[in-house]
């Protein structure tokens, strides 16, 4: 791990698409021996980690979240480190600050848990809005000022975020600008009455809580595989439709406020980085439309008269998936 | 999300609802005005109306007795001329709330005559169901024209494996099953070839053939273009084998 204040890595060079796509399946099937049958939610983590994103995952108490990003962590070979918010956390407590050293009668600078490769942010809604703002501009800049010195953040840097989406009391909810900086909002759900057996099963036979998962890559590896989605080629048809989806958004009857232009872009990136996995070096709609749910829904602002009824803003993508037109079949060259 | 039928029945249920919640106001007011006397006891009868074949009562040579200062049991004329109000209003607002209910049916009577038929659900075919036999036709039918396509057409071999695919669109809308357009060319065309009965690998294949031809930047030369053929030969097999065992003939 560089530390705080070095410069940042030199560009990566790109793996052949096929190298990237069987290191990300391999990947996948290491993660999926500790988080059983969530092969979809976990392509989708994966896909934002390859595109530079960070992932809110909003899921009930015990469905895997911390386990999921733990796994992640170990398998991708990057620094992991886990900041619990609460309501007292100060924004120096992840930042890190400046402490005295007496022996040498200056001050050092102690980096706080958002120096790592990977962040968990567990419940980032127990915290104030000032300690959330502060992760939150770390992870736009990747870089984080103290007293007045700007310090860059290691490559690779993600953070994934949990929040419990049914408690409210004691909680800060995020307000849409920030939720709009996560790449992806993904949830696991209730794993199948087979999988769940297997989660079981599985603990029984091991005689022990934790799964030690072996590393595939490390940071160094991440970046190739990274820099394999920057050359990931997305047709202007392709372009065009997730410019489509994200503007559509915006005129829905249920909907106060759409996705931003970061949305558009938010889809492009993540379908890429989906593309990457599915052994492709071009985007087709279907990656799109795969990711276009956890890009969009958290982005979009359900009017307040709506509240109590189901819409939501994944039900709003899933009818705008139904009325924008895809590109067309014939495109002559 | 409310469904049709919920939609079409909520103006009559709430016709009937407003009828009811008017007839219980307007008792309410006529018994406000009448009283409690006249709203929840009687005194029966008005005497002086009972007709009676009274046994004629000896001359009497006392003097007739006065009037009674207070007849409890009559309704006088302000109370009847209120009843009269009241009911006259509550067959006046029935009467009006009966036209406008049918008027209402009548409207959604006809705007159920004038609504296009519900589009029908994509058809879909379970693993264990027969090829659907209008689809058979439409791609076998075509068959050969699509294979000239592939071959022949096309300025590049890119541009004959697009048209190639595009063609089953147009099968697929001579067989009257038409893209929608949020669907995808890929997802809409593989329903397609699965109502057809075509090989699942080979569907893939040519797919995928597909794809890289529409939106990759790859080089796409002769040997897709034999690839494409190969994929397209194993296609066509099913929906013929299909014909073949339903006759040798399909009606259209």
């Amino acid at each position: 791990m560089p530390g705080p204040g070095t410069h940042p890595e030199p560009d990566a060079r790109p793996l052949p698409v096929r190298e990237a796509a069987d290191l990300a399946t391999r990947v996948l099937d290491e993660v999926e021996r500790a988080v059983v049958g969530k092969r979809h939610p976990l392509t989708l983590v994966l896909a934002a980690i390859l595109a530079k994103g960070h992932v809110l995952i909003e899921d009930l108490p015990g469905l895997g979240k911390t386990l999921s990003a733990r796994s992640f962590a170990q398998v991708l070979g990057l620094d992991f480190a886990r900041a619990q918010f609460t309501p007292d956390l100060l924004p120096a407590d992840l930042t890190g600050s400046f402490l005295y050293d007496q022996r040498r009668s200056e001050f050092e600078f102690r980096p706080g848990p958002v120096f790592a490769g990977l962040l968990l942010a567990d419940e980032i809604n127990r915290t104030p809005p000032k300690t959330q703002s502060a992760l939150l501009e770390a992870m736009q800049e990747r870089q984080v000022t103290v007293e007045g010195r700007t310090f860059p953040l290691p490559d690779p840097f993600c953070v994934l975020a949990t929040a419990n989406p049914v408690e409210y009391e004691g909680t800060y909810p995020l307000p849409e600008a920030q939720l709009d900086r996560f790449l992806l909002r993904v949830g696991f759900g209730y794993p199948g009455a087979d999988d769940e057996y297997d989660v079981v099963s599985r603990r029984v036979a091991r005689r022990r809580e934790e799964t030690e998962l072996e590393p595939l890559t490390d940071a160094a590896g991440l970046r190739a595989l990274q820099a394999t989605v920057e050359t990931v080629r997305i047709d202007e048809s392709v372009g065009r439709y997730c410019v489509a989806l994200a503007a559509e958004t915006r005129t829905h009857a249920h909907v106060q406020v759409g996705a931003s232009p970061r949305g558009s872009l938010g889809l492009a990136l993540a379908a890429r980085a989906f593309a990457v996995v599915r052994g492709r070096d071009y985007v087709v709609p279907e990656d799109v439309k795969a990711v276009a749910r956890p890009v969009l829904g958290h982005r979009i602002s359900i009017k307040p008269e709506l509240w109590m009824s189901e819409a939501s803003g994944s039900s709003v993508v899933d009818e705008v998936l139904k009325r924008v037109p895809t590109p067309a079949t014939l495109e002559r060259r | 999300m409310s469904s049709g039928p919920q939609r079409e029945g909520a103006p009559l249920v709430a016709l009937l609802g407003a009828t009811g919640v008017v007839l219980v106001l307007l008792l309410g007011v006529w018994a406000a005005t009448a009283g409690p006397d006249d709203a929840f006891r009687s005194d029966g009868p008005d005497p002086d109306r009972i007709t009676t074949s009274a046994p004629t009562a000896p001359p009497s040579t006392s003097a007739p007795a006065p009037p009674a200062a207070d007849d409890d049991g009559a309704l006088d004329d302000s109370d009847a001329g209120w009843l009269a109000v009241v009911l006259g209003g509550v067959i006046f607002l029935a009467a009006a709330l009966v036209v406008l209910a049918a008027v209402a049916l009548a409207q959604s009577g006809l705007r159920r005559l004038r609504a296009p038929a519900p589009a029908p659900a994509p058809r879909d075919r379970r693993p264990d169901d027969d090829p659907d036999l209008t689809v058979v036709d439409a791609v076998t039918r075509d068959a050969d024209v699509q294979r000239e396509i592939l071959a022949t057409g096309g300025t590049t071999p890119r541009n004959a494996i697009v048209e190639c695919w595009h063609r089953f669109e147009v099968q697929a809308d001579r067989a009257g099953i038409p893209r929608e357009p949020w669907e995808t060319s890929s997802e809409f065309t593989l329903r397609l070839l699965d109502l057809a009965g075509a090989d699942g690998h080979a569907v893939a294949r040519l797919a995928e053939l597909y794809r890289e031809a529409r939106f990759s930047e790859h080089e796409v030369g002769e040997e897709h273009r034999v690839a494409a053929l190969e994929a397209l030969r194993r296609i066509h097999q099913g929906p013929r084998a299909a014909v073949r065992a339903a006759g040798g003939g399909v009606q259209p």
